[in-house]
């Protein structure tokens, strides 16, 4: 079961820092004295029970965060993480280990840990040999980091965002605002004798306030972010229109009406809908439930599963989205993979242990949410190509449904593929015109059939804003989607009126 | 030395380098913990994981101003800059007067021993532990020839958490915790039913802080088995307003999410629907919630909150009336009132069980729903509305009949409430909430 979530539980993201993502000597040989020889020692004893494969990861990582509340900066945060994974690879079983501490004798540790998954006898690494460091592209280059940015200055923009969002009406009771960056250094070092090493800015606004209108109170929020410098916060007034935004939730949803129940059309507005590929294709999609035969899509690859008008991808490359990556955490470089082709599915998402499961290229998809867990397929950014309808066009068709446009997460059982997914802001649709605003419920549908009810895709892509974390078997990692409009003929409404 | 004791030690000598760079007021959180994972399917280890975690968790503050930071890294020369950093932005903080550290008076440990600790838990071989899970596979696979396995799991921990404060509260608890379970899939051929040729997944575990409490390996495989096949066939139901009997995991979620509503920094922030409602009717008479602390044995039981506030229990409902909140020091301070113990949350939330078997809230059904997975982020504590996908098992004539999935159920927390009739007997003990199952008398459900 997993969880694409909002960003309101602001987990682990990040700011960055200016230059490419492979300064040589890392942060790990100059701060911390993890050298070459270090790495090979580590990996030897990885290895000395037998096995295929071994790789580490290290990982340090620094966050910050300032909260505003109730009027008044509240408090501030620094959050300084280290740590290395091992693991030893024999066919498709994992040994695991981590330690906190970046010395020898720990690692080793970790690394005797880690082998206990091997049986089939040392396999000797040679003596004296060198790592491959292989370059990446960097898809989030910036000139400098938000993590940068003085407090004074982040503090100008959560106050500025404060003061726009309470000015927006007498009935905004409350707002919070927060502003969270993070630097993660990460470095892979496997006995394939690969050395990559990534940096991953991350950044984080959020607006979250209560309007209220006698005992009615509504929530409403707004949030941006990515693998973005301090640049973006010059490009456009993002406190001010995250305020706004956030303000007219609220206030939208004070007057906003019971929403009906049963099965009728759904369109999905842009950007932020894109949460239906998220759970309806792209965790299903991903190739370890496909191995182990547990997912609605296991052996369909060539088959349609989708309309016509539907070709999906899933891409790390998007720069400076939130669910780009250079290279995933087994350091196989980012791509954008093609999912659903016209409507045929063409491919999944794989790590390395699938990958090889199924004869094929690592996907680049193998991602993990720290050096403490191992990776397993997980998605970058999922996203609907653009289509040919004109939005206006698309809700003309529509006589008596809804019109959903943002959202506050999803959920997918995988393997008989229902899921189910709660829009924040959304109206009804009467003879063609969105009317009035509804709220209190949720959409449930079937993966492959609601793809195949897709009739109608629009013209009007769009990248939604960077603030989604997706959840899966414990690990949280940060993605994007994105989608044009969309309409389904048929889908249940969960609401309460009659 | 006590891994605790060694950990209080490096807490004290925390504080006093946070007290010599000025900071007036700090709290510290100091753990460590070790856990051991080990998964298997189709009689292969298909991962094995053990490793050691830790962190440190210090606010400091100084005239109402706060900032915290939190480290994994113990060595006191890391620490130290650290700390100037944080010390670095409390200027830029504003005056917040609600900010306090605890009354000193109603600090401390309760006395008791809640059992946190197996004795046995260090003497358990990992070996003995991949043979138990290999053998409940074994055990689910001979339940039913359609049955695979997605995975079957053990898994345990060993954590040291300390707590100080320049109060001078100084205390600290070692606890473990074991868990085995396994989850099937299924291939679903059912031509009756409309998720023919799709699969299903379902399973069951068992939790506890002392393995010997761990369910029969025999029992968690019969329980997974006859919880996946009785999922085979499933339709979609027709909308409707019908009685839900929500299975004791549902009833869990449900309690999990009222819960929200009764904590302190919710009702002040005004996102709980229950924020005015203390001391009115908001349910069955025959409805009775509290917090309680010091079950032994029991997953959230504890002897202080987060803030080293003395643990004791809590009415928070008692016959349907909303009798008190939960309260951490600031949200006390926000409303006026005395902290409760409950920064961090609850601990045991107990609804107090009923006189109904299972079978007894099935049969008093004649039209109706037996709940038993949710899904979604649906339930909203601002408004307390209710909108969550389910899926169950149709009750007819007080017998369950045929599976149903792809609906939706709604309501609203309150109505839900007011409408909750009947309890059941047995309480399940996997988690911090202790629930029985219960009879709803009426929700919107939304399927063709």
């Amino acid at each position: 079961m997993t969880a694409l979530a909002t960003t309101l539980a602001n987990a682990f993201n990040q700011p960055s820092f200016s230059d490419t993502p492979h300064m040589a000597p890392t942060v790990f040989e100059r701060q911390m004295g993890v050298d070459e020889a270090m790495m090979q020692q580590v990996l030897a004893e990885a290895l000395h029970n037998g096995g295929d494969y071994a790789d580490l990861y290290f990982e340090y990582s620094l966050r910050h965060s300032v909260v505003m509340e109730e009027g008044i900066v509240k408090s501030s945060s620094v959050a300084v993480v280290s740590g290395v994974g091992i693991r030893v690879l024999q066919g498709e079983q994992t040994g695991y280990a981590y330690s906190e501490v970046l010395e020898s004798g720990p690692m080793c540790r970790a690394a005797r840990a880690a082998a206990a998954i091997a049986t089939n006898g040392s396999v000797p690494l040679e003596q004296a040999w060198r790592f491959n460091t292989r370059k990446l592209t960097n898809h989030y280059p910036v000139l400098q980091t938000v993590s940068d940015l003085p407090l004074t200055e982040k503090i100008q923009l959560i106050q500025q965002a404060e003061a726009t969002t309470k000015a927006q009406d007498s009935r905004i009771v409350r707002v919070t605002v927060s502003l969270v960056d993070s630097v993660t250094h990460t470095q892979i070092a496997s006995s394939d004798r690969d050395l990559l090493s990534d940096t991953r800015p991350m950044f984080r606004m959020n607006v979250h306030c209560v309007a209220q209108d006698g005992s009615n109170l509504q929530n409403g929020t707004a949030g941006m972010g990515g693998r973005v410098g301090q640049e973006v916060l010059g490009q456009a007034d993002h406190p001010v229109r995250l305020g706004k935004q956030a303000a007219a939730e609220a206030l939208l949803l004070l007057d906003a009406r019971q929403a009906p129940s049963g099965l009728m059309p759904v369109i999905l507005g842009p950007a932020q809908s894109g949460i239906l590929l998220h759970e309806a294709v792209g965790h299903p999609l991903e190739a370890d439930f496909n191995r182990k035969g547990t997912s609605a899509y296991s052996g369909r690859l060539g088959e349609k599963v989708a309309t016509e008008c539907c070709t999906i991808y899933d891409s790390g490359t998007i720069a400076h989205d939130r669910g780009a990556i250079n290279c995933d955490d087994e350091g196989i470089p980012a791509q954008e993979n093609l999912l659903i082709e016209n409507g045929i599915l063409r491919g999944y998402m794989h790590d390395r242990i699938s990958a090889q499961h199924y004869g094929v290229e690592a996907s680049g998809n193998g991602r993990r949410e720290s050096y403490a867990h191992y990776p397993m397929p997980r998605m970058t950014t999922t996203f609907l190509a653009n289509g040919e309808s004109d939005p206006e066009e698309i809700l003309g068709t529509v006589k008596q449904g809804v019109y959903c446009e943002s959202f506050s997460g999803g959920q997918v059982d995988i393997s008989n593929g229902d899921f189910v997914f709660v829009p924040t802001v959304a109206w009804l649709v009467e003879d063609g015109r969105k009317t009035a605003p509804i709220k209190n419920f949720t959409l449930i549908g079937n993966g492959p059939e609601a793809m195949s009810k897709v009739t109608m895709v629009g013209n009007d892509f769009a990248m939604s804003e960077g603030i989604w974390t997706c959840g899966k078997d414990g690990q949280s990692v940060p993605v994007g989607v994105g989608l044009p409009t969309v309409l389904i003929t048929e889908m249940t409404v969960g609401g309460m009126s009659e | 030395m006590s891994i605790v004791e060694q950990h209080k030690g490096l807490a004290q000598e925390i504080l006093a380098e946070s007290r010599s760079q000025g900071a007036e007021q700090a709290t510290l959180t100091l753990a460590t913990a070790t856990a051991f994972q080990v998964e298997v399917r189709e009689a292969n280890i298909e991962s094995l994981k053990e490793a050691g975690s830790s962190g440190i968790h210090l606010v400091l503050s100084q005239d109402g101003r706060r900032s915290s930071l939190t480290s994994n890294d113990f060595r006191l020369d890391t620490l130290r800059t650290l700390i100037r950093d944080t010390l670095t932005a409390l200027p830029h903080m504003d005056r917040d007067e609600w900010y306090t550290l605890p009354e000193q008076e109603l600090q401390g440990r309760a006395p008791g021993d809640l059992a946190f600790l197996d004795p046995e838990h260090e003497h358990i071989a990992s070996d003995e532990k991949v043979e138990d899970t290999l053998r409940l596979e074994e055990l689910a696979l001979v339940q039913d020839s359609r049955l695979r396995t997605e995975q079957s799991y053990y898994s345990d921990a060993i954590s040291h958490t300390v707590y100080a404060d320049s109060n001078g509260f100084l205390e600290g608890i070692s606890k473990t915790i074991h868990s085995v379970g396994v989850s099937l899939v299924v291939e679903d051929n059912d031509a009756s039913g409309e998720n023919s040729g799709r699969k299903q997944t379902d399973g069951w575990f068992s939790c506890a802080r002392f393995r010997n409490q761990l369910e029969p390996l025999e029992e968690i495989a019969k329980v997974a088995s006859g919880r996946i096949l009785r999922k085979l066939g499933a339709v979609k139901p027709k909308s409707c307003e019908v009685p839900v009997v929500f299975s004791p995991e549902m009833a869990r979620s449900f309690l999990g999410q009222l819960s929200s509503a009764l904590l302190g920094e919710n009702v002040f922030r005004q996102q709980s629907f229950l924020a005015d409602k203390v001391g009115q009717a908001i349910a069955n008479p025959q409805v009775q919630l509290s917090d309680s602390p010091l079950l032994p044995g029991k997953l959230g039981s504890r002897s202080y909150d987060h803030e080293g506030v003395q643990s004791k229990p809590l009415s928070l409902i008692e016959d349907g009336v909303l009798c008190n909140l939960m309260l951490s020091t600031y949200a006390a301070n926000k409303l006026g009132l005395r902290s409760t113990g409950h920064s961090g949350g609850i601990s045991n939330l107990v609804l107090q069980p009923g006189a109904y078997t299972e079978e007894e809230l099935i049969e008093s059904v004649e039209d109706g729903l037996y709940l038993t997975f949710l899904s979604g982020q649906g339930a909203n504590i601002t408004t307390g509305d209710y909108s969550r996908g389910g899926q169950g098992i149709w009750i007819r004539n007080g017998k369950l009949a045929e599976p149903v999935s792809e609906f939706t159920i709604a309501s609203t927390f309150l109505e839900m409430l007011g409408n909750l009739t009947m309890l059941g007997k047995e309480v399940d003990t996997r988690s911090a909430i202790l629930t029985p199952m219960f009879r709803i008398e009426r929700m919107a459900i939304s399927g063709t």
